[in-house]
């Protein structure tokens, strides 16, 4: 056990609780306050517009908006990094991977300027995956999974689609939770391999083994739980109320689009128009 | 419970026992997809060398209950847990996964003739892998042909392009199809037949009626993947409008200016004020 598993212990004990809070503490996060069919048009609107800008400049005041927001609908950090880091990595690799072709093909200027004519060209469009991104993440990690699965409902979305949405909230933490369980007590009855070797690499594989094999009593605990759900949901009158239509709008009723609603949307269109006008 | 054997019945029918099992594969798949998160892995742009997906659990799952409901859960699990919840979540991306996973999958389930031979199973599973990335990698090459003219700018790039779809779509074969999906799935499936079907009141699925490995659902299974592929490549493309939009970009601004973009907005949103004040005022 050294400083690593001590860091890698921490970090997957930090994500599980920042993947939780993202996933049930939205109460105060601003863009659930709203209704949800605003919010999700609203967001497919904002993964457009950042497609019609071509400058740096109204493109790094769209990112600096979508952070705020993200922060003000209290995404995870950790989320938002990954995903930051995804877009940049992706466009970075791809135009060191040109600029080197570029350059062994005997192209003018060296490796380094090609590097940074790529690196220019491309940068309007790294901004523009990052703004969709963050948009994104903040739209649908601030509403909560049930304001998500009424919004989508009300949009056409077919119910048993939005009942995964809304049940895989409410899973996830159990599953990860018993998950790490199995992985856990399988390591206190397993014995670690005694030369962990080069890079410690039969202990990670004695741990990947028994990552796999938790997965067989996970299953069948997964199996009696999905019974008892069904059986509990048919109690409850479920395919009885698939097609019904007073029951769908018993389920929609509360939905209602107010004076602020339109606000919002019409802010940050405003927003955009000042940012296309000005910058 | 009944304990009607699935075949049976109608393909699409849905019944409690459909669910349980799309319930069941829906959060294995998802599960592992999240744990999969968490492993490392080693990335360059489109060639992704990663410890799993542990694709073994969901091919296991399929396998035993062999329903369109069992593939369509596959794509379901990792839209919820690995989009919505994190909040990456695109739309008209998802129906790709959607459309060409299940249909993989549904082709791979069709040539089960004999539900205890699990060294064909196993080339199974590589199979619905294989059909899923063989169509991933159409999508994602013709994805980069239609936003050619804005690309060609950078030299060499379509060679890079295929070169590099074509090694991710091996790798990904390899080490998600065989690796982490085929040979665990040799070690799960024959200890969870006839041990979890009872659980949720069901017999164990027997072979294809047909008793042939090519028979005419796979046919079926094959047409419908060919006409499925382009409809989601429409929706893949349309979910990532780069090509489209950065094609006719400079003109259109220059014309119209970028103050045109305001003025449908404006409109829109004077009409949605005025919508919902006047429903306020008549409805309460």
């Amino acid at each position: 056990m050294g400083y690593l598993d001590a860091l890698r212990n921490i970090t997957i004990a930090d994500i599980k609780v920042d993947l939780m809070r993202t996933a049930y503490d939205n109460d105060d996060a601003l863009l659930n306050a709203f209704d949800p069919r605003v919010v999700i048009i609203w967001s497919a609107i904002f993964v457009v517009v950042p497609w019609f800008f071509y400058e740096p400049e109204p493109l790094f005041a769209m990112l600096v908006a979508s952070l705020l927001l993200a922060y003000l609908s209290q995404t995870s950090v950790y989320l938002l990094a990954l995903l930051i880091w995804g877009s940049l990595s992706n466009i970075g690799f791809i135009v060191i991977l040109s600029s080197v072709v570029y350059w062994w093909q005997g192209g003018s200027g060296g490796l380094q300027s090609a590097v940074v004519d790529n690196s220019v060209a491309l940068l309007p469009f790294t901004m523009k995956l990052t703004v969709i991104s963050v948009v994104s993440l903040a739209a649908f990690s601030a509403m909560s999974p049930k304001k998500l699965a009424k919004g989508l409902l009300s949009l056409g979305v077919p119910r048993p689609f939005t009942f995964a949405i809304a049940y895989g909230y409410r899973m996830m933490p159990v599953l990860l939770e018993e998950y790490h369980d199995l992985v856990n007590s399988l390591r206190l009855r397993n014995k670690a391999p005694e030369h962990s070797g080069l890079l410690r690499w039969r202990y990670y594989l004695y741990l990947l083994k028994l990552a796999i094999k938790a997965f067989y009593p996970m299953t069948f605990n997964v199996a009696k739980r999905s019974r008892v759900t069904v059986e509990a949901m048919e109690t409850k009158g479920f395919s009885h109320s698939l097609g019904n239509e007073a029951s769908r709008e018993l389920r929609l009723g509360d939905l209602e689009i107010r004076p602020r609603d339109v606000t919002f949307m019409l802010v940050s269109l405003l927003f955009v128009v000042v940012v296309a006008v000005y910058l | 419970m009944s304990t009607t054997n699935q075949q049976t019945e109608n393909l699409f029918s849905f019944d409690n026992q459909d669910m349980m099992v799309f319930i069941l594969i829906m959060s294995l798949h998802g599960l592992q997809m999240m744990f999969a998160e968490l492993l490392p892995s080693f990335s360059l742009g489109g060639l992704e060398l990663e410890l799993g997906p542990f694709l073994f659990i969901s091919y296991t799952l399929v396998f035993l209950f062999r329903s369109f409901w069992a593939c369509l859960a596959v794509p379901v699990g990792g839209i919820v847990f690995g989009e919505i919840l994190i909040g990456d979540f695109s739309a008209f991306g998802a129906v790709e996964s959607l459309l060409m996973i299940t249909i993989s999958l549904y082709i791979a389930t069709t040539m089960i003739s004999d539900p205890k031979d699990v060294k064909w199973l196993a080339v199974l599973a590589v199979v619905a892998k294989g059909l899923e990335e063989l169509a991933a990698q159409f999508i994602d090459v013709g994805k980069f042909y239609v936003g050619v003219e804005s690309l060609e700018a950078i030299e060499w790039l379509p060679e890079t392009i295929w070169a590099v779809e074509i090694a991710g779509a091996t790798t990904q074969v390899i080490i998600a199809g065989i690796i982490f999906g085929a040979l665990p799935m040799m070690y799960f499936y024959p200890r969870m037949r006839g041990k979890i079907e009872p659980l949720l009141g069901m017999e164990p699925v027997e072979g294809h009626p047909s008793g042939k490995r090519i028979n005419g659902d796979t046919l079926k299974g094959l047409l419908a993947w060919v006409v499925l592929t382009p409809i989601a490549f429409v929706f893949e493309a349309f979910s990532e409008t780069s090509g489209a939009f950065l094609i006719f970009e400079p003109k259109f601004v220059e014309v119209y200016g970028e103050i045109f973009f305001a003025v449908p907005i404006v409109a829109a949103a004077i009409v949605a004020y005025t919508v919902v004040y006047y429903r306020q005022s008549t409805g309460a």
